[in-house]
């Protein structure tokens, strides 16, 4: 096990390096991050002055090195537009994000395999064909309008049906205006529409392929000789099936994590969620590459990070994997 | 087995969310303030929609440019003279006993001087007194910190003294414009603060530290700040206990917090279903005042094909912009009309700044004619050409502005009939401004400008002030090189005599048409969405530079919670 | 990390039925080919079949968009604004007069075109990566394993939204961008596919005879694979679609006045109570499609690809 925990981790060392190269070139590439100097109020001094500061007069490969020492360091330089240091601006966020994006991966996981354990149980039941419906639906509507819908529904219409004075779940902030510090109700209250509306979009294609997983491995050969040894069928399903069926899951978990920052970043941004996703994009928007560059290192690391522990998870799951 | 602990799990979360929804009390909500029992007037807190939520405070350095600064942080906490009424004409704050001018004395012209008589009684919020040594401090904190940007006026300043409570300001020549000075975005800074140091630059990045205002910023952070009543303010005190100003970056997102009742106000930008919406909205209200804050097609004189004078009166007089305008403004202010002067509205001060300088109506006959006259043949595609090049016009303007892009769409067509290609040039907001501008990156630009009670045109049309490395102030990105205006410009911002100061205008004016140096379109509306049925006090906001903010302290809750 | 479909996998879907021989072994009844057998299966998913009819209405609309679409998508009518469906328009005008049917329609050219365009050159990018890391196996493999693998690491949206910042919002860009971030799961498919198949029998008796490495996997690797490469294509065009109508949102993507459903339902989102037809059409459109190709990509692993190679993204 430790092999394999060790052999695992050694690759995704090289990845992450690989991925910080690419981002970096990448960027330099299609960004300039220059274009404050073209300003012709500045002198020519001026002008090689912020070059040198911003370390543009060295070559490329010198660049890379410096900026990743810097970035290890944790030092992540300058915004433009806040004029203030990124670290602590992304460091903020980065938990808020975590708390939203834990909540819907830990629901959308309890409800797939709930969901998908069901549905393999008694396929092609009426239940079964409603869930295959609404995760269809689910996975076929641009999650940006079903969570303004959400937004409107279970946001201003609940509350107007209640007949309250405040709504049962805010529409946008993570907490009280004026408020900060943590009140778990009130948090819950502002983070339900959000998880909610990422939950859904997960779970409608997990559910699917737990499902699908699900009805394979029931199918297979070990689990009719369990049966034929005479194990009782529930002990059967839980015991043996769900183990196995968990480990594709945990895989595909893994994978989905770089896509779940593209609804993340959507749904941060309806519901004004003070996270990463929304730092992004109004950072790009403006063009401030200082919070762009260590923003997307931190995704990738992350993923690679949550696809090592996937896989470390599976290993544990799924003996055949650690020998193989 | 399993599935049913997760079943439980989810049946506990619901239970406890449906918990918190059954008692109707708010938590920590509004309460009566000792102003209720005087005036029957709660205070409580109120939530107002950000929508370019400030990044830094100091408005010394380059976060000044960022105009929500001053209507969120800024101008319902700092000392300043002077403000602006309803119609944005001057106004004495509590700060001043009276607006000086010459009849009262206060003005002198040769040394040309002024003096403000301070309020015995102003003090900062920890109840020391305003004196005029703040005022010399923050002089010397415009003109001598690092980071200071735009000193333009400062630098006129020859010194600053104080006599008792009299503050006086002596210039080095006679300065027209004088009293846009420690007024309009630069306010009186706190000496005491800062340690008699006068190089702010590095200071007020995420506080500010003291209030000379009815409010004070208690905390700002990336995402929200607070203010709170200031009950040490020596003039009427605020009614509201706290006004919390919370980033929404979209205006769907307002609309939506604005009826559940999430914030109880917002600023919006101006789209054509926005006062439906809001009507829509038991309790919306919308106020909307044109004036001060106006739009234009300004053009960079250098770059092909707007440096040809043939052009630029076609698309005066070719474009139908009443019609573009009773498309995507009238809905929202139905009064809208096309402006007749340029670097001003009818709206502001009287109109007497804002002569009929421009036409209004189109005439594609003269379009035509201006163009085939400079040389302009239609090409087989409809589109006229001159030495081998098409006319083609880049409009540049904010990205995603849907009012402004759907008026640039409309411009389009209208173009396209007469034998001109209008293309689309947009720019974030951000980077038009900050960017492309100062490096006078673009052919067309559309977008707005804001007029100060003081129609001084100088930094902005100055044949010298073209941004360059000798003229880092400069900001005629236009680059109008005409040698008579300018005169007028320097000239008038000599003169004192507001009667000699209209004629002088009336000719620039009559210039910028001559050259068509740009276009004027209208007075955009500035809007103030808030909820009337919470909400009262006085909501007739001023439409320019301090919009709603100086009438912050009159609002207060109808009922406490 | 596991590929959860590494299962021994079978060419079984190349199901040859025995073909039922007279007592001179000549075959007898309708010869019955790979292809006809999937065709059989497939019209067993009736979704499936009806979401194939909608898209093929969908797509001759968009090509002969200037028939069907009664008004130019870009003449404006200032006098007539924000109008709800009527006879002269069925869905509507927006808020510059312009047709909002028509709109929808040429709206569809382009994301049915992104969609297409997309599906096809990512299919083609990966077919190819996949193909020469599962013949020439070892360090081609590693090598480009790697790369996929460090592709599905990235936070794609994020990328995407960069790049298209960076490119600009034209069409060709946003079908590059997405087709340069989407060839990855065809690829793991097609060398899982080749990596098993090489190793076959017959693959060694088409070597021995003299075959070359081309003609191998032309004629004896591809066709076995084209069935998950079909199946990842087809749902390819739905994320591609939802992917540009994403862009769209938030302001990335492609530039109005151009329509594209995407940038029509992000223009109208505040109008949702206020004239509903302006949100409803554009967006009953991108899922109406989407669930149509989802409905198809079903259909069609169950006739081409049984085994389930699908590799989510």
């Amino acid at each position: 096990m430790l092999a394999y925990a060790l052999r695992r981790l050694l690759i995704s060392i090289p990845l992450l390096i690989l991925a910080s190269i690419l981002v970096f070139y990448f960027l330099r590439l299609t960004t300039d991050p220059a274009q404050a100097l073209r300003n012709p109020r500045m002198t020519a001094e001026q002008v090689q002055e912020v070059k040198h500061a911003m370390g543009l007069d060295k070559s490329g490969p010198e660049q890379y090195t410096s900026w990743l020492t810097n970035f290890v360091k944790g030092d992540w330089g300058l915004s433009f537009d806040y004029q203030a240091p990124v670290a602590p601006i992304i460091k903020a966020r980065f938990f808020n994000t975590l708390k939203l994006m834990g909540i819907a991966v830990l629901l959308s996981f309890l409800l797939a395999i709930a969901i998908g354990v069901y549905s393999a149980v008694r396929p092609y039941s009426k239940l079964d064909y409603t869930f295959t419906g609404m995760s269809f639906l689910g996975i076929s509507m641009p999650i940006f309008w079903f969570a303004l819908l959400i937004q409107l529904i279970l946001g201003f219409y609940l509350q107007q049906w209640l007949g309250r004075d405040e709504p049962l779940f805010f529409t946008s902030g993570m907490h009280r205006p004026g408020d900060p510090t943590f009140h778990l109700i009130d948090f819950v209250r502002h983070a339900t529409l959000p998880s909610l509306a990422l939950t859904i979009q997960l779970v409608a294609g997990w559910s699917r392929y737990e499902r699908s997983s699900m009805m394979e491995v029931m199918n297979a050969d070990f689990m009719r000789t369990a049966r034929a040894k005479g194990l009782k069928s529930r002990s059967v399903i839980f015991k043996h099936a769900l183990r196995n069926a968990l480990i594709p899951l945990v895989t595909v978990i893994g994978i989905d994590v770089g896509a779940l920052f593209g609804g993340l970043i959507v749904t941060e941004v309806i519901f004004s969620w003070p996270g990463m996703g929304s730092l992004f994009t109004s950072a790009l928007a403006v063009g401030d590459y200082p919070i762009v560059l260590p923003w997307l290192m931190i995704t990738a690391g992350l993923v690679i990070l949550l696809n090592l522990v996937a896989d470390l998870l599976v290993g544990i799951l799924d003996p055949r994997v650690r020998y193989g | 087995m399993k599935q049913r602990k997760y079943f439980f799990m989810a049946l506990l979360l619901v239970l406890a969310i449906v918990a918190t929804a059954c008692p109707k009390t708010e938590d920590p909500g509004p309460e009566p303030t000792k102003t209720a029992a005087e005036e029957g007037k709660p205070g409580g807190t109120l939530v107002f929609a950000a929508e370019q939520y400030p990044k830094c405070l100091n408005f010394v350095t380059s976060c000044r440019s960022a105009s929500w600064l001053h209507y969120t942080a800024l101008l319902p906490t700092m000392a300043r003279f002077l403000t602006a009424d309803a119609d944005n004409n001057y106004k004495a704050t509590d700060l001043i006993t009276k607006i000086p001018t010459l009849e009262n004395g206060l003005v002198t012209e040769s040394p040309f001087t002024v003096t403000y008589e301070l309020n015995p009684k102003a003090k900062w919020d920890d109840n020391t007194p305003i004196t005029g040594e703040d005022v010399k401090f923050t002089w010397q904190a415009i003109l001598t910190s690092s980071k200071s940007v735009i000193k333009i006026g400062y630098d006129k300043i020859e010194d600053v003294t104080t006599e008792g409570n009299k503050v006086k300001i002596a210039f080095k020549e006679p300065y027209a414009p004088w009293r846009d000075l420690f007024n309009m975005t630069h306010y009186i800074l706190k000496a005491d603060a800062f340690a008699g140091k006068p190089d702010v630059s590095d200071a007020m990045q995420t506080s500010i530290g003291f209030a000379g205002g009815p409010f004070k910023l208690e905390s700002f952070s990336e995402s929200e700040m607070v203010l709170v009543r200031n009950d040490n303010y020596y003039g009427k005190k605020a009614f509201l206990d706290k006004v919390i100003f919370k980033k929404i970056e979209s205006q769907t997102s307002e609309l939506t917090t604005f009826k559940t009742g999430e914030i109880q106000g917002f600023f919006p930008q101006p789209t054509t279903e926005l006062v439906e919406q809001v009507k829509a909205i038991p309790g919306g209200e919308i106020g909307v005042k044109p004036g001060t804050v106006y739009e234009g097609l300004w053009f960079n004189l250098d770059k092909f094909p707007v440096n040809d004078k043939a052009v630029r009166t076609a698309l005066l007089y070719g474009l139908d912009r009443q019609k573009a305008i009773d498309t995507i403004v009238k809905p929202v202010d139905p009064k809208a009309t096309v402006n007749h002067c340029l670097w001003n509205v009818p709206q502001n001060a009287g109109g007497k700044w804002c002569n009929k300088d421009f036409p209004t109506k189109p005439d594609t006959a003269k379009a035509t004619k201006a163009l085939e006259d400079g040389g302009w043949k239609k090409g087989s595609d409809g589109i006229y050409a001159k030495g081998g090049q098409r006319l083609v016009v880049p409009i540049a303007t904010t990205a995603g502005n849907v009012g402004r892009e759907q008026f640039q769409t409309i411009l389009q067509a209208q173009a396209k009939e007469i034998g001109i290609e209008i293309k689309a040039d947009n720019s974030d907001a951000t980077t038009l401004f900050q960017t492309r501008l100062p490096a006078r990156d673009f052919v067309v630009g559309m977008f707005a400008q804001v007029a100060s009670p003081d129609p001084t045109v100088t930094t902005n049309l100055h044949k010298d002030l073209i941004p360059s490395k000798d003229a880092p102030d400069g900001e005629n990105y236009y680059g109008w090189k005409n040698d008579e205006a300018s005169k007028l410009m320097r000239d008038s911002d000599k003169e004192v005599d507001d009667k000699e100061r209209i004629k002088q205008f009336q000719e620039m004016g009559k210039l910028m048409a001559e050259d068509v140096m740009s276009i004027p379109l209208y007075a955009k509306p500035q809007i103030l969405v808030y909820n009337s049925e919470k909400l009262g006090g006085d909501f007739n906001f001023n439409a320019g530079q301090l919009a709603f903010s100086d009438l912050l302290r009159t609002w207060y809750f109808k009922k406490a919670a | 990390m596991v590929d959860p479909t590494s299962r021994a996998i079978t060419d079984e879907q190349a199901v040859q039925e025995p073909k039922a021989q007279d007592a001179h072994g000549i075959a007898e009844g309708p010869a019955r080919t790979q292809w006809q057998l999937a065709w059989k299966k497939f019209r067993q998913h009736k979704l499936a079949v009806a979401s194939l009819f909608i898209l093929v209405v969908l797509y001759l609309a968009a090509i002969f968009a200037p028939i069907v679409a009664p008004f130019d998508p870009n003449e404006l009518d200032l006098d007539h604004v924000r109008e709800s469906p009527s006879l002269k328009h069925p869905m509507g005008t927006d808020a510059l007069g312009r047709d909002e049917f028509s709109r929808v329609v040429y709206g569809g050219r382009i994301s049915l075109a992104v969609g297409m365009g997309v599906a096809l050159s990512a299919g083609f990018i990966g077919t190819t990566m996949g193909a020469l890391a599962g013949f020439y196996g070892r360090w081609v493999d590693a090598v480009l394993m790697r790369t996929t693998d460090f592709f599905l690491a990235m936070p794609v949206l994020a990328v995407l939204l960069v790049a298209a910042k960076a490119l600009g919002g034209s069409i060709t860009d946003i079908v590059v961008i997405l087709a340069v971030l989407y060839w990855m799961p065809v690829a793991r498919i097609v060398r899982n596919v080749f990596m098993s198949l090489k190793e076959k029998e017959y693959v060694e008796g088409a070597r021995a005879s003299g075959a070359g490495s081309i003609r191998i996997i032309v004629r004896h690797l591809l066709p076995n694979s084209l069935g998950p490469i079909i199946v990842n294509v087809t749902l390819g065009i739905a994320i591609a679609i939802l992917t540009e109508s994403l862009l769209s949102f938030l302001g990335f993507g492609i530039q109005p006045p151009t329509a594209t459903w995407g940038n029509m339902l992000s223009s109208a989102r505040d109008s949702m109570l206020t004239q509903p037809w302006l949100v409803w059409f554009p967006g009953f459109m991108i899922l109406l499609t989407v669930l149509c190709v989802n409905f198809l990509g079903d259909g069609l692993r169950d006739a081409l690809d049984p085994a389930g190679h699908k590799i989510r993204t």
